[in-house]
């Protein structure tokens, strides 16, 4: 599983954080780290919730 | 306007059922047969209600329609003057302010307060405890988040208690808190002096503190003004005091309802986690916020006008058996749970992960201590709307037996 992420789109909100903080999260200025781009698929539920979550659309998955 | 032939007609202003605990009958009601419902207002314009969870998420995920910097509140009014709140602001100012504390509160920068909330704990059980039988809001629920919040911002540890006294008086409309008719503005203004102070001390001398974080950032390449310094203090200590003291009280609730549930977490207490966010979708203690809209929409066959009241009924949404199974039933194992009860979208709660640190270390202490804290009466609610808040509750603190 492969997270990506449009960085056009991506506004910081930290939504995705909030569902899979072991993948994602945001630094001190307010911007998104992908902390592991490759999840493992015990990950898959959470990082399903952050795709959802994120209010710009800004993830999608490549399996 | 459509008006429904089915079904009673439904007065979300009538507060009866809120103070009676039976406004679950009632959001059913909307949810089941009136999904977009209007509400007249005796001095408003009157209001849209949406209960739907695919209703509420679709509204909120689309700032672009359903604006908040026309007011939050059910009623209309803003409540901060001047200037605007992060949270009654749009895009595109919205995204750089809320960029200015955000950061600070996410999960990882919540650990390092980890030793006070700890330590608030403590103290406030080991209080309980010794008591045996207390009002739960007053001796522990409200004092928690104030206690941290106060200390995640800058406030000295001995001050938190002005601040209490502050939020009482400023944030209710009930007669019990307040001294006087000018009291709210009195306690504003009291509350402002404070921390301006506060503000220049770390102007000068920046701390380890969101204060010190604000005061020194900038905003589209100027420092914030004094106004929006203000009203960021207002909405963080606003957001995060009533609504973390009524997942805890409302937490103790639910275990008396569902107290197999309870059983179950002290013999599974990794649960802990999706129980706190069992709780949020059971209790929600913010049952709504409002949108207003910008132009003409199309939602289950009526119209909303541009500059409607769209109020987004969260408390309904996390019921919609259409989502959730059982939703009036406590599982505190709920998997997946993707509740709204810290909102959803652009504007969803920036200060969740403190609040679940706070609650479920309230939680987790409990169950190390082997004790119980188990209602004695009815709680008194707040009379409102849009917030599921208690007043007062009245409980013994047991020691569980055999544990
Ligand atoms: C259990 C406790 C809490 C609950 C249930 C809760 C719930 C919510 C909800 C539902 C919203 C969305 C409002 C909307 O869509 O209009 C929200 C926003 C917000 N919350 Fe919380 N909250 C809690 C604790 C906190 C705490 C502790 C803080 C501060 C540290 C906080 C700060 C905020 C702020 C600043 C916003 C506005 C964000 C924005 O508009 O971008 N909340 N909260
Ligand atoms: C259970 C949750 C909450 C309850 C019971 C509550 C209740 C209230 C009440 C009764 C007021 C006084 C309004 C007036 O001055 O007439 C108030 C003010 C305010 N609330 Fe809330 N509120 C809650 C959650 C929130 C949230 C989630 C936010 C923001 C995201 C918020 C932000 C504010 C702000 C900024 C003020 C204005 C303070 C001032 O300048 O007077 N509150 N709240
Ligand atoms: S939720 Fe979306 S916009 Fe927010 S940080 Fe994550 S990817 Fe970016």
């Amino acid at each position: 599983m492969k997270v990506l992420v449009d960085w056009d789109l991506c506004e910081g909100h930290g939504q995705c954080e909030f569902a899979a903080p072991d993948v994602f999260t945001i630094d001190d200025e307010g911007d998104l780290e992908v902390l592991d781009e490759t999840p493992g698929d015990e990950q898959r539920a959470a990082v399903e919730q952050a795709i959802r979550r994120c209010p710009t659309h800004a993830l999608s998955l490549a399996d | 306007m459509t008006t429904y032939a089915e079904g009673p007609q439904v007065d979300l202003m009538d507060l009866a059922p809120f103070i009676e605990g039976r406004e679950n009958e009632v959001l059913a009601e909307l949810r089941e047969h009136q999904p977009l419902h209007w509400n007249d207002e005796p001095d408003g314009p009157g209001f849209w209600s949406v209960t739907r969870y695919d209703d509420v998420v679709k509204v909120v995920s689309d700032p672009a329609t359903f604006i908040n910097g026309e007011g939050t509140q059910i009623l209309s009014r803003k409540v901060e003057g001047s200037t605007s709140t992060v949270h009654n602001t749009d895009p595109p100012r919205h995204g750089p302010l809320r960029k200015l504390a955000a950061p600070h509160l996410r999960a990882m920068k919540v650990k390092e307060w980890q030793d006070i909330i700890d330590e608030c704990v403590d103290t406030l059980l080991d209080d309980l405890e010794a008591r045996g039988e207390a009002e739960l809001v007053k001796t522990a629920a409200a004092l928690l988040p104030i206690q941290v919040l106060g200390q995640v911002l800058g406030v000295a540890r001995e001050d938190c208690d002005l601040l209490l006294d502050w939020t009482n008086r400023v944030i209710s409309d009930d007669p019990e808190y307040m001294r006087g008719p000018d009291e709210k503005e009195r306690a504003r203004n009291e509350m402002f002096a404070y921390f301006k102070e506060l503000t220049e001390k770390r102007r000068s001398a920046p701390a380890h503190d969101l204060v010190s974080k604000l005061v020194h950032a900038e905003f589209q390449g100027e420092p914030l003004p004094w106004e929006d310094l203000a009203a960021y203090y207002f909405v963080l200590v606003g957001a995060g005091n009533e609504t973390t003291r009524n997942l805890i009280t409302g937490t103790v609730l639910a275990f008396d309802e569902f107290p197999d549930q309870w059983d179950k977490l002290v013999r599974e207490p990794e649960l802990l986690g999706s129980t706190i966010e069992e709780m949020l979708r059971y209790v929600t203690p913010i049952r709504a916020m409002r949108r207003t809209a910008t132009a003409d929409v199309e939602l289950n066959g009526q119209t909303i006008r541009a500059g409607d009241k769209v109020v987004c009924w969260f408390q309904a949404a996390n019921r919609d058996p259409a989502v959730f199974e059982d939703p009036d039933v406590v599982k505190i194992d709920r998997t997946p749970n993707d509740h709204v009860g810290f909102g959803w979208g652009i504007h969803a709660c920036m200060g969740s992960h403190l609040a679940r640190a706070e609650v479920s270390t309230f939680f987790r202490k409990v169950l190390e201590r082997g004790i119980r804290i188990r209602p004695l009466a009815e709680p008194d609610r707040l009379h409102t709307n849009q917030f599921n808040a208690y007043k007062r509750l009245q409980v013994a603190i047991e020691k569980e037996d055999g544990r």
